[in-house]
């Protein structure tokens, strides 16, 4: 692939992330649950990459780690080479707009008593783009989802579950990242609607050269929209390879266990 | 053993099923699949004379042979968990967090068959070993919040079990679940069913977990079954344009040349509408790729197909 040549837009070394339980008694260590014990990838310009486990394997708090919501307790996640736990709180700020992130759960980014016009426009206020300038990008962000302009005048209860989803994918874009960050995007979504959205994601990939940290339980969805896998067990990258490969011929036993295990 | 003949369910916002048919011989196992709003859990509901208070069933529905469509509670609490019980998708949801599982699942056997404390902590630690939970004594003492999800799940099918039914009504028993964890409890209600003769409605949006647990297939959509037949000839070849569209919209690996453009997945457009915006004649029109202009307005009667039977306007001219 020729984007493997080029540097990586995102990149983890050695990331490791330990939440302390609550305490059991009074004078014990309070337990600890390990939910990343380093794990290291690159993910490069234009392209998808997607990270693969059960539930409690680490996906999603590497995520996070890659949104700059948590710091790592060790290691370094490079953004567009500068490394996020270094940045000040304004200087992450400012490169906010340039990688964005969709969830399983489109109710999270977008309020139930705003317009929805309003809810795709918000990452632009930050950036201090003027009314008209924000009118114009929501417009273009919503017709690239597959929405019309005049959408931006209604509620959010008034879309299905799959428009709502096309929505938040417009808010994340409306900034005209370099990097979407999904973590399970498609999972809440009936199969029929499933599939326009991972078309959706493929359209909005070629079409504005986005790279994509694609985080899913379901080896089907991640084979039909990555170039690279990752399979995480226990906080640790067990596998990683072209998504063709790893789905085809795995080399190690859990992630051909995943893979007889997914029906 | 239960019959289900053009049953029908009204809600306050639309009819939630329109006229189904469904029947289940001892031991067999039945999938029923359909989307949100496609009336899968209605069905299971109904099954269990359990839809809201607002909803007015027509048709009819016979378990052993007794008319239960206008059953009363009383009547429907001397079958269930005894002929029919059921598992949902969130087994935390269905336990009681504040008290042990194995007190949980100790109630109905000495509630409904009246057996001694001793005899029915034997019984529930029989139980937690044929739904293979590990060390079963140590589980039958533990809280909800102990457990894994799947061995949640597992508890909850032994629960169901308790009264020893003849039919047991899986509502999405797997979603909630990881691929693995799924796998296994679907591998488990299926040796169940086998090992007790128990009849498994299996309810699921999941075509491939229906197809592992299920012999037969049941297609809903927007209330209406569009295709039924054995599950393995329906997948392999659908007659039905919403069958057909939801195994072709499933995502499959498609790699990708270095440069070329990734594959499109061949999505059904729109999505299921609310119940109060379902068309009057057949419930796909407007989302179906084949639509005639009579679709929308008159109702497709059921058609034999080479594996069972599908409900479209062009199965009637032998068309697909």
């Amino acid at each position: 692939m020729s984007a493997d040549r080029s540097a990586p837009l995102l990149e983890a070394q050695g990331l490791r992330r330990v939440y302390r339980l609550p305490r059991r008694a009074l004078f014990a260590a309070a337990p600890r649950h390990v939910a990343l014990a380093g794990a290291d990838f690159a993910l490069h310009p234009g392209e998808t990459l997607g990270v693969v486990g059960e539930s409690g394997s680490g996906k999603s708090t590497l995520a996070r780690l890659c949104m700059g919501f948590e710091r790592p307790d060790a290691g370094v996640v490079r953004l567009f080479g500068q490394d996020l736990s270094r940045l000040s709180r304004g200087a992450l700020a400012a490169l906010r707009p340039r990688f964005q992130m969709v969830f399983q759960d489109p109710w999270g980014s977008l309020d139930p008593r705003r317009r929805v016009g309003w809810s795709v426009a918000e990452p632009l206020l930050a950036q201090g783009v003027d009314r008209a300038g924000r009118r114009r990008r929501v417009d273009e962000a919503l017709r690239q989802v597959g929405l019309a302009p005049a959408d931006a005048a209604r509620w959010p209860h008034e879309f299905s579950g799959g428009q709502r989803q096309r929505l938040a994918i417009a808010r994340a874009i409306v900034t005209r990242p370099a990097l979407l960050v999904a973590d399970e995007p498609v999972s809440a979504l009936d199969v029929s609607v499933q599939a326009q959205v991972l078309n959706l994601l493929m359209d909005l990939q070629e079409e504005l050269g986005l790279a994509m940290l694609f985080i899913s339980h379901d080896l089907a969805v991640v084979g039909a929209v990555c170039d690279r896998l990752l399979v995480m067990r226990r906080g640790e990258v067990v596998e990683s390879g072209p998504a063709a490969r790893v789905l085809s011929a795995p080399e190690t036993p859990y992630a051909a266990a995943l893979l007889r295990a997914a029906l | 053993m239960l019959q289900a003949t053009s049953l029908s369910v009204r809600l306050p916002a639309g009819e939630a099923l329109r006229g189904v048919d469904l029947s289940l011989a001892p031991g067999e196992r039945v999938g029923v699949v359909g989307e949100s709003g496609s009336g899968k859990s209605m069905l299971g509901l109904a099954l269990m004379g359990m839809t809201p208070a607002s909803a007015r069933l027509s048709g009819r529905l016979t378990l052993d042979g007794r008319d239960m469509t206008r059953a009363r509670e009383r009547d429907w609490r001397a079958l269930r968990a005894r002929r029919i019980a059921m598992i949902f998708q969130e087994p935390m949801a269905a336990l009681n967090p504040l008290r042990r599982v194995g007190t949980t699942v100790m109630e109905p056997l000495r509630v409904r068959l009246g057996l001694t404390r001793a005899e029915a902590g034997a019984r529930a630690l029989a139980l937690f070993n044929e739904v293979g939970l590990p060390d079963p004594a140590d589980r039958l003492r533990q809280y909800p919040h102990e457990l894994s999800g799947g061995q949640r799940q597992r508890a909850l099918i032994a629960l169901a079990l308790a009264c020893d039914p003849a039919i047991l009504v899986a509502d999405e028993p797997t979603t909630a679940l990881d691929a693995e964890v799924a796998a296994r409890i679907v591998d488990l209600l299926v040796r169940l069913s086998r090992d007790r003769g128990m009849a498994l409605v299996f309810i699921s949006h999941d075509l491939a977990a229906v197809a592992r647990a299920t012999e037969r297939l049941v297609v809903l959509y927007g209330g209406d079954v569009v295709e039924r037949g054995e599950v393995g000839a329906v997948l392999a070849d659908p007659r039905h344009p919403y069958t057909r569209g939801l195994i072709a919209a499933r995502p499959r690996p498609a790699p990708r040349a270095p440069g070329a453009p990734r594959p499109r997945l061949a999505a059904i457009p729109g999505s299921v509408p609310p119940l109060a915006d379902l068309p009057a004649g057949c419930r796909f029109a407007g989302r179906c790729p084949v639509e005639r202009p009579e679709c929308a307005a008159r109702r497709p009667a059921p058609r034999p197909t080479p594996h069972g039977l599908a409900a479209c306007h062009l199965l009637e001219e032998g068309a697909p």
